[in-house]
C-alpha cells in the first residue's frame, strides 16, 4: 500500500522539521517545504491527500496580512484539500481561511492553530481524506495509463480497485469483478480510441455499471465516463465525462469524486 | 403580461421585489435569530435590510418552527443569545440547506469561527461592524448565494 503524500509549507523551518518527523512516524509520506513559490509548484504538479499551509509567509510584522493573502490565493491552487495552520488564532484569519464557498477554487478545509499540537493534523487528514472507493474499469490495451491514474487516485486519498492490482492468481476473476462494483462508490470508465469498440469483458463492465447506475438515488455520481483521448463511446454520450488527457482533467475527476 | 409595478408596500418600504420567488410580488423576508426585536442591533439591521425586504426576529428555540413558515432569503443568528450554535447551524441546514446562514458576534474568537463554518455556515460577522458595513456585507452575502 502506497503512503498518502502529505505537503507541508511553512516557513517556519523547526516546526517544519518536526511536524514531517512526526508525519512521517504516523506513516505518512511528507513533503516539507519553507518556500511558498515550491509549494505552489508542488501543489500544481503533483498528487497531494492533504496541504498544510501556514499563513504567515514574508512577514514584517504579526499584523502583516501578506502572508494570509498569499495562502489564500494558494488555497485555490489545485483541488488538493488545504489547511491553514498557523500560531496567528484570530477569528478573521478563519473567516478568510474557510469562509468563500464562492471564491474560484473554494476554501481551506481546515483551520488548526499550532499550540494544539501535532496529534490534530493526523485528525485532520483522517477527517479529510476521503476514503472513497474507486473502481477502473478500463480495457487491457489502457492498463499502463490506467495503472497511473490508480496511483495518483491512491495519493489523493481514495481507494480505486484495478484487477491487476487487486486480483490474487486462481481467483474468479468475473464474479470478483461484479462484487466489487457492486460495493464501489464509484466507477470510472477509461475510455480510449482503442477501448471504445474493444470486444471483451470491458463492454460487460460498462453495461453492469449501467445497471447500478440505474439504481442510484437522482443525483448521486455513480458512473463517470474519463476520456484517456479523444473518443465516444455510444452507450456513455448521455454522462459528464471528464478529459484526463486535459490539463484540468484529473482535478475535475477529483472533484467529481467528491461530490457525493 | 403582469407589470412589475410598485404597489403601496414597495414604495412605503422601498422594497425590491425578487423576481426569482415562486410568487412575483413576495418581498424579501429575512430571519433574525436570537436579538429581541427591540435591541438596538435588531433594529440596525433591519434598517439595512429594509431596502431589500423584511426582518422578522424569533428566539432561537423557535428558529426551526418559524423557518417553515416562509422562503426566508438570509438567516442572521446572534451568537450571544444562542445556547448551542453548532447544534443551531446543522439542524437548520437540514431544512433550509440553500439558504445564507450569517452568525454575528459581539466576541469573535477564531474556535467559535472554525465551529461555525464547520458545522455549515456562510459567514461570520462582527456585530461591531458599523450600519453602512453591516449592510454592505449582508448585501455581498445575500447577492453571492443568488
Amino acid at each position: 500500500m502506497q503512503r498518502l503524500k502529505i505537503l507541508l509549507v511553512d516557513d517556519n523551518e523547526d516546526f517544519l522539521k518536526i511536524a514531517t518527523e512526526f508525519l512521517e512516524l504516523k506513516g505518512y509520506a511528507v513533503f516539507p517545504t519553507t518556500d511558498l513559490a515550491e509549494g505552489r509548484r508542488l501543489l500544481e504538479e503533483d498528487s497531494f491527500a492533504v496541504a498544510f499551509l501556514d499563513i504567515n509567509f514574508d512577514l514584517q510584522d504579526n499584523h502583516d496580512k501578506r502572508g494570509l493573502a498569499l495562502a489564500i490565493d494558494t488555497i485555490s491552487t489545485s483541488s488538493v484539500p488545504k489547511v491553514i495552520m498557523t500560531v496567528y488564532g484570530r477569528a478573521d484569519y478563519v473567516r478568510e481561511s474557510l469562509l468563500p464557498r464562492w471564491r474560484k477554487g473554494g476554501a481551506a478545509v481546515d483551520f488548526l492553530h499550532k499550540e494544539n499540537g501535532l496529534q490534530q493534523m493526523v485528525e485532520s487528514i483522517e477527517r479529510i481524506v476521503q476514503r472513497a472507493h474507486v473502481f477502473l474499469s478500463y480495457a487491457d490495451p489502457d492498463r499502463v495509463r490506467v495503472a497511473d491514474l490508480y496511483g495518483k487516485l491512491q495519493m489523493s486519498g481514495f481507494l480505486p480497485w484495478m484487477d491487476k492490482m487487486e486480483l490474487d492468481a486462481g481467483e474468479d476473476w468475473e464474479m470478483a469483478v461484479r462484487n466489487v462494483m457492486r460495493k464501489t462508490d464509484f466507477v470510472v470508465v477509461c475510455l480510449s480510441a482503442g477501448s471504445v469498440d474493444h470486444r471483451g469483458f470491458f463492454q460487460t463492465e460498462i453495461r453492469l455499471a449501467l445497471q447500478i447506475l440505474d439504481e442510484q438515488p437522482p443525483g448521486k455520481i455513480f458512473l463517470i465516463p474519463a476520456r484517456l483521448e479523444e473518443c465516444e463511446h455510444p452507450r456513455l454520450g448521455s454522462l459528464h465525462r471528464v478529459d484526463l488527457f486535459n490539463p484540468d482533467g484529473y482535478d475535475r475527476l477529483v472533484r467529481a469524486l467528491k461530490r457525493n | 403580461m403582469e407589470q412589475l409595478s410598485s404597489s403601496p408596500y414597495q414604495q412605503r418600504n422601498k422594497v425590491s421585489w425578487s423576481p426569482g420567488r415562486t410568487h412575483k410580488f413576495m418581498p424579501n423576508i429575512f430571519l433574525l435569530i436570537g436579538s429581541k426585536p427591540g435591541s438596538s442591533w435588531a433594529a440596525t439591521v433591519r434598517e439595512e435590510l429594509r431596502p431589500l425586504g423584511e426582518l422578522e426576529t424569533v428566539p432561537d428555540s423557535e428558529a426551526l418552527a418559524q423557518i417553515s413558515k416562509a422562503d426566508y432569503q438570509m438567516i442572521i443568528i446572534d451568537a450571544g443569545a444562542v445556547e448551542d450554535m453548532a447544534s443551531l447551524i446543522s439542524d437548520l441546514r437540514k431544512v433550509a440547506s440553500s439558504v445564507p446562514i450569517v452568525v454575528a458576534t459581539a466576541s469573535p474568537t477564531w474556535q467559535s469561527a472554525k465551529e461555525v463554518f464547520m458545522t455549515g455556515a456562510d459567514d461570520y460577522i462582527r456585530k461591531s461592524l458599523d450600519a453602512s458595513a453591516l449592510g454592505t456585507t449582508l448585501r455581498e452575502i445575500l447577492s453571492r448565494s443568488r
